[in-house]
């Protein structure tokens, strides 16, 4: 019976697959470190986070399993769900050990899993692309505010980052208190306490109307169909779509 | 008149082009500029029809000279009248772009003083967006019929996509119900759009400088329901744009009277329901490899509102079933009920390392409260009944009554499938 704890970081993670597979244990269980309020019964092993031991596992597992079988071990892990890191330990080991390919494998229930969650955690990115709306604050920069179910504001960070490439925006996920801020070249996680004052620009309320206006017009009368439009987007998703009642001018 | 009131009317007059779709481009954003594009597509709200937003869609004006029967933007309309200059959609596409409200722009337009002035307007806000602003966003732009053709191949140059809509599915609708617009004007150009698209490609290929040319491709539109033309009539002319001149898709679009006229037919609402059958079918013939013979005909001229056009095809085809699914080959599987392109393709890959059984395929992805109709797995029938026509029918009808079918049935052709696969 070992009980492994990490730091919650991905690089902790991965430095936890490290030392588990080099000395070819399965933990019975894994924990966040502050997750963890003590188990009479079983070790518990306190997982040291190392960024090159990390990077080892995620170059071999990129290379010998493949980018995609990576990304799913990475998409679940954000997931954030409790025990998902088990269900990933599994699916790593099976790839690594056996060397069956991951993509055909339909019945082993952590492969299943880390599958299954990575869609979701992939579909909300995919929402959240078109979903997000930014604010233009005074100084031209753009805020983006929402509540994501998982912790994807890093995985849309390189989206943004092509597109809105000459910009200055800022992505705030005001549920796990965390940003990715980019300054036009490169961006970074932080902690939401180091954000700038939030003041919005001069034309931003114009453009907030005439884009209300646009999603009033734009809605056929005779096709008149809020359930569909509910499936579509969930009332969980509205707080901050400005297009959606109440919704005028707020941060 | 401000902006704000020129999108109110600009904006309502553009709604009824069913097209919203962004995928198809993968332009890059250049150093500098703004925007890229995905080629799968994004929505970034849905509207309360339902119907996903993901571009900007606007008129550039809704001053018609035209008088065509079914639109709301006819001269003889009584209607407020505005137009945007080049700039001003420009700009507010740039500003809405850049707070993540849209994928890029849909610019369409009424003919406004003649075809050419009007093409030219639409360059020019293309011009304006790629060239000042470095916009690489999407962008999907009207040819206007009748403009010269040169100004049409220049918007194809700066556009991610291009569409003309025929709108009316014959000549001779054409005729009575939009006189003005000449069937060649329509017809031409798209033609020519469709050689032009395989020209450019080819060009590419030896000199590197050659521009993209309608990277996305070009569409149309058709209406449904505003003049005789039968379902069968309207499929075969889908089957013939997509064959001769390289479509990438067709639209339809339910038809709705927005203006009193005594040559259009009274209707309760907008038929729905058959608009829905059309984008199934139109389906079948792009991806399943369906000919618009085999869906329906002379004899069969309009669809069947109970079964969708696949269930509909293998119910008048039991003699094509049951199929084996150890052995059926690709397309055949793909024409059983319940098994899409996912599961048909898992199907093959997972047959070849042991041979299915009944649990397995379970896994594997199809729907087999459908499927089990039409198959044989390791040579058992599935349905538990005996493999009788007449009782399969019955049954399958049965099955389907219990549906509340309301909320999904719209969902499909909505969903755009190529948008929602991240
Ligand atoms: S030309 Fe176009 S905008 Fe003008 S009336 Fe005909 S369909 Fe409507």
């Amino acid at each position: 019976m070992k009980t492994y704890l990490y730091d919650g970081t991905f690089t902790g993670f991965m430095t936890l697959i490290y030392w588990t597979f080099k000395d070819k244990v399965r933990p019975t269980k894994i924990f966040k470190q502050a997750d963890f309020h003590g188990d009479l019964f079983s070790e518990t092993v306190k997982i040291e986070t190392d960024g090159e031991l990390a990077d080892k596992v995620i170059k071999s597992a990129k290379a010998k399993l493949s980018t995609r079988v990576f990304r799913k071990a990475y998409y679940s892990f954000l997931s954030e769900f409790p025990g998902i890191e088990l269900a990933i330990f599994d699916y790593l080991y099976l790839g690594f050990a056996d060397r069956v390919n991951l993509k055909k494998n339909w019945t082993d229930s952590s492969v299943l899993k880390v599958k299954k969650v990575a869609r979701k955690v992939s579909r909300e990115r995919h929402r959240f692309k078109g979903l997000l709306r930014f604010r233009e604050l005074d100084q031209g920069i753009l805020y983006g505010p929402y509540k994501p179910d998982y912790n994807i504001s890093g995985l849309l960070a390189p989206h943004f980052a092509a597109r809105l490439a000459s910009e200055q925006w800022i992505i705030h996920d005001l549920g796990r208190k965390m940003a990715v801020i980019y300054n036009g070249k490169s961006w970074l996680e932080i902690s939401d306490d180091l954000l700038p004052r939030l003041e919005l620009s001069e034309q931003e309320a114009d453009y907030q109307e005439i884009w209300q206006e646009f999603f009033r017009s734009i809605a056929i009368d005779e096709r008149y169909n809020p359930e569909l439009q509910a499936n579509f987007i969930p009332y969980k998703y509205r707080e901050f779509l400005l297009e959606f009642e109440n919704q005028d001018r707020r941060l | 008149m401000d902006t704000r009131k020129k999108v109110e009317i600009l904006a309502e007059a553009a709604k009824y082009d069913v097209s919203c779709s962004s995928s198809g481009s993968s332009r890059a954003n250049q150093k500098g500029g703004i925007g890229n594009a995905a080629p799968s597509g994004i929505c970034h709200s849905w509207s309360s029809d339902g119907r996903c937003i993901s571009l900007l869609k606007l008129l550039f004006s809704n001053d018609c000279i035209y008088d065509c029967a079914y639109c709301i933007n006819r001269a003889s309309n009584h209607k407020p009248r505005a137009s945007f200059t080049a700039e001003e959609v420009a700009k507010l596409t740039i500003n809405f772009y850049k707070r993540n409200y849209i994928e890029g722009l849909f610019l369409s337009s009424a003919v406004f003083l003649n075809p050419d002035y009007t093409m030219e307007q639409l360059v020019k806000t293309l011009k304006i967006l790629r060239n000042s602003y470095q916009f690489n966003g999407y962008i999907h732009v009207k040819a206007i019929p009748g403009a010269d053709y040169r100004l049409i191949r220049q918007a194809g140059e700066l556009a991610d996509r291009m569409s003309i809509n025929i709108e009316l599915p014959s000549r001779d609708s054409l005729k009575s119900l939009a006189p003005q617009k000449k069937a060649t004007d329509i017809l031409q150009p798209m033609e020519q759009i469709g050689t032009d698209l395989v020209e450019y490609k080819e060009d590419k290929k030896k000199f590197k400088s050659t521009p993209d040319f309608v990277p996305a491709g070009h569409t149309t539109q058709l209406i449904v329901g505003a003049s005789p033309e039968k379902d069968f009539q309207i499929l075969k002319l889908s089957e013939g744009l997509y064959n001769r001149f390289n479509l990438k898709r067709v639209y339809y679009s339910a038809f709705m009277p927005v203006t009193p006229d005594k040559r259009l037919p009274a209707v309760s609402g907008p038929p729905l329901l058959r608009e829905h059958r059309l984008y199934q079918a139109d389906w079948l013939l792009r991806f399943y490899n369906f000919g618009a013979d085999e869906i329906l005909g002379p004899d069969r001229p309009d669809f069947n509102l109970d079964f969708d056009p696949k269930l509909d095809w293998a119910l008048n085809n039991l003699d094509k079933f049951p199929v084996e699914v150890n052995q059926a080959g690709y397309w055949q599987l793909l024409r059983v009920p319940g098994i899409g392109p996912t599961s048909a393709r898992r199907i093959i890959s997972a047959r070849k390392e042991a041979r299915l059984s009944p649990d397995n395929l379970k896994k594997l992805g199809p729907v087999l409260k459908r499927a089990k109709y039409f198959i044989l797995c390791d040579g058992k029938y599935l349905a538990g009944i005996p493999f009788d026509p007449d009782l399969i029918k019955s049954r399958v009808a049965r099955d389907q009554k219990g549906k509340n079918q309301q909320l999904s049935l719209f969902a499909e052709t909505n969903l755009d499938k190529e948008q929602v696969i991240g």
